[in-house]
């Protein structure tokens, strides 16, 4: 089993999508499918990017055995609805994130639609998203 | 047609190294949404977008798309240019709006 761990920082765009990077770069070397490895690269960014933008901050973990695990863990404010955030174009997003193209809304959309498995659970402690990809 | 071929034909800047990232175009994709352009762009597109920043870089690399041209464009920040640099795809860049960059695209059979 192989576990890689990264720290978030809120509001760090100048670093956003590296973690997602490093991490395509990890599943590159460990030979894993292409198509499967772009679909970990999208959820990864994106999971990512929602850290930034909405979250105090948090660590996002990958766990690799035969099955790879993504859990993004952030410090709160947490998500009011999340149904409502799951809904395609939803979006909370602030003028700034906006400027810089996010906020399109398609965040956890794009996360549900490309994982093998999504699992969200969110209080104003913090949010954890769990999500695994069959390798295989 | 490869990336280093349609900077050649169109003159526009070119960013990366084309030598080692040089790529077949397939298709093109145009959004600045950069959640849109992740759920619905396609590897080896040419996206089409008026951001230049570093999130636009991350979402070209991951999508592993051909090449990002940024229309509308006076220059880009050194800063950028470094970060190109360091990423896996190449940039082009072009004062031209969007509407035509893709008319160009088209008459060059892209």
């Amino acid at each position: 089993m192989m576990k890689y761990s990264y720290v978030i920082n809120k509001d760090d765009y100048i670093n956003a999508g590296k973690v997602s990077s490093q991490i395509k770069k990890i599943l590159k070397e460990l030979n894993v499918r292409p198509d499967i490895l772009r679909r970990m690269a999208i959820a990864c960014y994106e999971a990512e990017i929602n850290m930034i933008i909405h979250s105090f901050g948090g660590e996002i973990t990958l766990v690799i055995d035969n099955k790879a695990e993504f859990i993004f863990k952030d410090i709160g404010p947490g998500i009011k609805d999340i149904t409502l955030a799951m809904k395609p174009g939803y979006s909370t997003a602030n003028e700034r994130a906006r400027e810089l193209g996010f906020g399109a809304g398609m965040g956890l959309v794009n996360i549900k639609k490309v994982s093998d498995e999504f699992n969200i659970e969110s209080s104003t402690k913090g949010t954890i998203l769990t999500l695994r990809f069959d390798l295989l | 047609m490869k990336v280093s071929k349609l900077a050649e034909k169109t003159s526009w800047n070119v960013y990366g190294d084309p030598k080692k990232f040089d790529k077949e175009i397939e298709g093109v994709y145009v959004g600045d949404l950069l959640s849109w352009v992740m759920g619905h762009g396609k590897v080896a597109q040419a996206w089409l977008t008026i951001q230049s920043h570093a999130n636009v870089l991350a979402v070209a690399s991951l999508k592993e798309f051909s090449c990002l041209i940024i229309c509308e464009n006076d220059g880009l920040s050194t800063e950028f240019i470094q970060q190109v640099l360091d990423e896996e795809v190449l940039v082009l860049t072009t004062s031209l709006s969007i509407y035509d960059v893709c008319k160009k695209l088209i008459e060059l059979g892209v």
